[in-house]
């Protein structure tokens, strides 16, 4: 049907090029023993890494390979860029589908023994492009900054680096620094869109080239090989067929199995399981069963070793023999492989670490997922740095700073805080070790205690403070003495008093609130040598203040003590109290002072240029943030943001946050979070005397990544998902059933087209 | 490139019609699937429209500080959205305060070239290329093409609020750029 015109442009291009020769002498291939759908995998092997090169070059249309945009930028692409969704979701199960269709792929040729002479060549080709896939499904899942991306590149790299004597190198040239950071994500990103890719475009050519020197192998029986199909229609026909199923089962799996968000990447979390992706968990299984000293055998033994069995295979397999049938030795070997290795992957998926395995169990953590609790932690000082910079603290400087006097009182008096009396328990005489473990991971021991574990802690410092702890006994609080009976006495106990009624303020909690330093602090309460020395209050008005504060002003957040204490500690209280006017400001020490030049630093930039938090534009892991919430939330705001539960009553004036106000909800996520956000980082006074909303962002206690985890949780009690799409371009599953309608009119028009001329001709 | 002759393809009518259906069935799921790619990977590249952005008026701070009748430069800073980036922007502009209701607020762009200019002797004086203008926006001397441009503004409750806007140089008429 050629016009004479066309034929000639053919012809003059071909004249200078040959490229319709080459082309033409390529589609009319012969195939020996016709055409098969096994022989497709090659072909849906080009495809997917089509598929890939296209929606990757996509994704760098949006995608920023840096620490701090590198997650955002990439939710931006899947959320409010049309069909971002369809173009990563794509990318993230194409690399899942190219890994599983290259190993089916390689299975293929292995079972015809397609690798035999003459086609060693093809084979070894494939090897390093195996190899070079590896190195993609290593890099690809670091790229979105995302806590499984973190820690993924952070055991694929640690692994690297334990290599013997390449190894250190190979980690510093990947890492680019000396931690995991920035310079880490550029070059891993590097390899993923420029090296990679160039050797995998390379090596694909050459094993083209080398394959079409004999062509398919074909059937090992001599008898089938005498059929011959070709490859233009025919085999073309079922490789683009089986392409457009797969390309049918990505949209599939992008639309209803969207890629997980698991939140900013956070070095300082350690909550999360470190596993590789999931190509790589055969490896991180056989790492378990080697010791210590034996893990560069696993690191870089066992890949080595693989490598070499399957360069080997041609020349140690000499035989021509090609009918599976025949080579059983052969091929039981390379069964056992394939088991063994999926078998490690399945044990490598399922696993859980015991701690892990507590958590699962605990009820009411039905979306918890994901605990693993890493026991003493060495070296990190992070949230708690400025208590574990000064090592002069003392075990009961610190049990204060830490804010244990919150739940815990040391008095030997059962009293109303959250926690036990740390005196009375030690009637339970609980091992020094036992301690430790309370101390760093409560919920080893009880997995819903409320306890929030201070994993944080230097060594030293849990020491401190256990020495503290054990040491402590019921006489170490005075009792009250006695009263006294005349004037002159009065006078001489008065010091006694004072004394007592400084005891208790550093037991009862008012720590918390208020410093006695002569200076502002960032306490919520005011300093009371200079309250006290500025306004003189009387007696009257002290007792009053302690033990119904809201007379003096209605909206004081001030606990009333009235019946946390006995009316004669009320008594030595006030006179401690009076006593503060005549002394003298404490001098600022180092230790406060490096406090305060870091905290100065660290400063989020919301409170000086208006530029809202990082979280607020963050995407967190809702089921991270469930976890986060049983440990910072719960014993304020209840089991899922349900202030009265049975066996739960929150504190009073403490808000429910399921359901939330309607003023703070909004259907928009982003506004929404944006609400929530200003609660968790900047805290709110409680207006009816119960406990204040904490700072957490202001004061470090959560980094911004654990924020936006909360916010995706506490969205999500709400009904309200951070993780919609907010531009689809169409609707993921509206698109795929459009894609499989018009498949079904393809079908039915293939039909029509074959069946009615038969049936007319009938 | 195999050295052995071709073997020449049934020629039946009937294989030929097989042949002939196998290549149409390939081209339509060829065509499909380009049409069912490239649909969605064009328009993910077609940027969403941010319409109403530049409508928005922007709070200039200080207006109750400053002098009545006297042209007073003034800064004030927005949040600028572009995809996930939200950065800074700071703007300045020309305020004339008449009264606590009224002012005059001109672009600090002189209309010739673009360029920023001053007030000097009374005279707003641009240093480039020697424009000069009077308080009421007016060509006194110079190239510019056209007087100074005004910007949109309102007050509410004492503030003065802003409505930023760019506009093209070098033309008798004052067309937003």
């Amino acid at each position: 049907m050629k016009t004479p015109l066309l034929q000639k442009m053919i012809g003059w291009i071909n004249e200078r090029t040959s490229l319709i020769t080459f082309f033409s002498e390529f589609l009319h291939e012969e195939i020996p023993g016709g055409t098969r759908f096994s022989y497709t995998l090659g072909s849906a092997c080009m495809f997917l890494l089509t598929m890939q090169i296209v929606t990757g070059v996509w994704q760098l249309f949006y995608y920023v390979p840096t620490i701090d945009y590198a997650y955002t930028s990439l939710n931006y692409l899947r959320l409010q860029v049309p069909f971002g969704w369809l173009v990563h979701g794509i990318h993230y199960w194409g690399g899942t589908l190219f890994t599983i269709v290259v190993g089916l792929h390689v299975l293929r040729v292995f079972i015809w023994g397609s690798y035999k002479k003459p086609r060693e060549m093809v084979w070894l080709i494939g090897i390093v492009l195996i190899v070079l896939t590896a190195m993609f499904m290593f890099t690809g899942p670091v790229l979105p900054w995302d806590k499984n991306g973190y820690w993924a590149g952070q055991v694929g790299i640690g692994i690297a680096g334990s290599v013997p004597i390449v190894g250190p190198m190979t980690q510093m040239i990947l890492q680019g620094a000396d931690k995991m950071g920035q310079m880490a994500l550029l070059r891993i990103y590097v390899l993923h869109v420029a090296i990679i890719p160039a050797m995998v475009g390379l090596f694909v050519t050459l094993h083209l080239i080398a394959f079409r020197q004999f062509g398919e192998s074909g059937p090992w029986d001599e008898d089938k090989r005498k059929k011959i199909g070709y490859f233009w229609p025919e085999q073309i026909f079922k490789d683009v067929l089986v392409s457009f199923l797969i390309f049918l089962l990505l949209v599939f799996l992008s639309a209803f199995f969207p890629p997980p968000f698991s939140g900013l990447a956070d070095p300082t979390d350690t909550l999360i399981t470190p596993k590789p992706a999931w190509s790589f968990l055969f490896l991180y299984q056989i790492l378990k069963f080697l010791p210590g000293p034996l893990e560069p055998l696993g690191t870089a033994g066992v890949p080595l070793m693989i490598i070499l069995l399957f360069a080997s295979l041609p020349f140690a397999d000499s035989n021509p023999q090609k009918n599976p049938f025949k080579r059983g030795f052969i091929i039981l070997g390379g069964f056992t492989f394939v088991g063994m290795i999926l078998y490690l992957t399945w044990l490598g998926y399922i696993y859980r670490s015991p701690a892990e395995a507590a958590q699962m169990e605990a009820p009411n953590r039905t979306i918890v997922d994901l605990t693993n609790k890493k026991l003493p932690d060495l070296d990190i000082p992070k949230t708690m740095a400025l208590v574990n910079v000064d090592k002069k603290l003392t075990g009961q400087q610190l049990f204060k700073t830490l804010g244990c006097t919150e739940c815990h009182s040391t008095t030997g008096i059962a009293g109303n805080k959250q926690g036990p009396d740390l005196v009375m328990a030690r009637g339970n005489n609980r091992s020094h070790q036992w301690l430790s473990i309370q101390v760093i991971a409560p919920q080893l021991h009880n997995p819903r205690t409320i306890m929030p574990p201070y994993s944080d802690l230097s060594d030293q410092n849990v020491e401190l403070l256990l020495g503290y702890l054990e040491n402590l006994k019921p006489a170490s609080v005075p009792l009250p003495p006695p009263k006294p009976t005349t004037a002159q006495e009065s006078v001489d106990n008065k010091d006694v008093l004072i004394k007592y009624g400084e005891q208790l303020f550093n037991t009862q909690g008012c720590v918390q609130c208020h410093t006695i330093q002569g200076r502002p602090s960032n306490k919520s309460g005011p300093d009371l040598i200079m309250a006290i020395a500025k306004d003189k209050p009387a007696q009257d008005w002290l007792k009053v203040q302690l033990t119904a504060p809201q007379q003096h002003n209605p909206m004081s957040i001030m606990p009333s003590y009235a019946n946390r204490l006995k009316d004669d500690q009320i008594d030595a209280m006030t006179l401690f109290l009076s006593s503060l006017a005549t002394r003298k400001p404490t001098p600022v020490t180092k230790a406060e002072e490096q406090a305060q030049a870091a905290e100065g630093q660290g400063n989020p930039p919301s409170s000086t240029n208006g530029i809202a938090p990082q979280s607020v534009g963050l995407i967190g892991d809702r089921e991270h943030g469930a976890i986060l919430f049983h440990q910072s939330c719960i014993m304020c705001h209840g089991p899922r943001g349900i202030p009265n539960t049975p066996g739960f009553n929150a504190p009073r004036g403490v808000p429910a946050l399921n359901p939330i106000d309607p003023a703070v909800k909004n259907e928009d996520a982003q506004v929404f979070a944006e609400h929530v956000d200003r609660y968790i980082q900047h805290g709110i006074p409680n207006t009816e005397g119960g406990p204040n909303m904490p700072n957490f962002g202001d004061s470090h206690a959560l980094t911004q990544a654990q924020i936006a985890d909360l916010e995706s949780y506490v969205l999500y009690l709400n009904g309200v998902d951070r993780t919609k799409i907010i531009n689809p371009g169409i609707d993921p599953k509206e698109f795929f059933f459009m894609l499989l309608g018009g498949t079904s009119i393809i079908v039915l028009l293939a039909g029509l087209f074959w069946w009615i001329p038969k049936l007319l001709k009938l | 490139m195999t050295d052995h002759t071709p073997t020449p393809r049934s020629e039946e009518p009937e294989d030929i019609q097989k042949r002939n259906f196998i290549k149409g069935l390939t081209a339509a799921l060829l065509g499909f699937l380009t049409l069912g790619l490239s649909l969605p990977f064009v328009s993910y590249l077609i940027p969403a429209s941010n319409e109403g952005a530049d409508r928005k008026f922007i709070k200039v701070p200080n207006f109750s500080a400053i002098p009545v009748g006297k042209p007073t430069k003034m800064t004030f800073e927005d949040l600028d959205v572009q995809a996930f980036i939200r950065s800074q922007v700071v703007y300045d502009v020309w305020v004339i305060k008449h009264s606590d209701t009224q002012a005059t607020v001109y672009s600090p762009l002189c209309p010739h070239l673009n360029c920023r200019y001053t007030f000097i002797n009374n005279q707003f004086n641009c240093p480039c290329h020697g424009s000069l203008f009077d308080e009421n926006g007016k060509v006194i001397g110079g190239p510019s093409p056209r007087p100074l441009d005004t910007l949109a503004y309102k007050i509410e409750s004492g503030e003065l609020y802003v409505q930023w806007k760019l506009f093209k140089a070098g033309i008798p008429q004052k067309v937003e750029a």
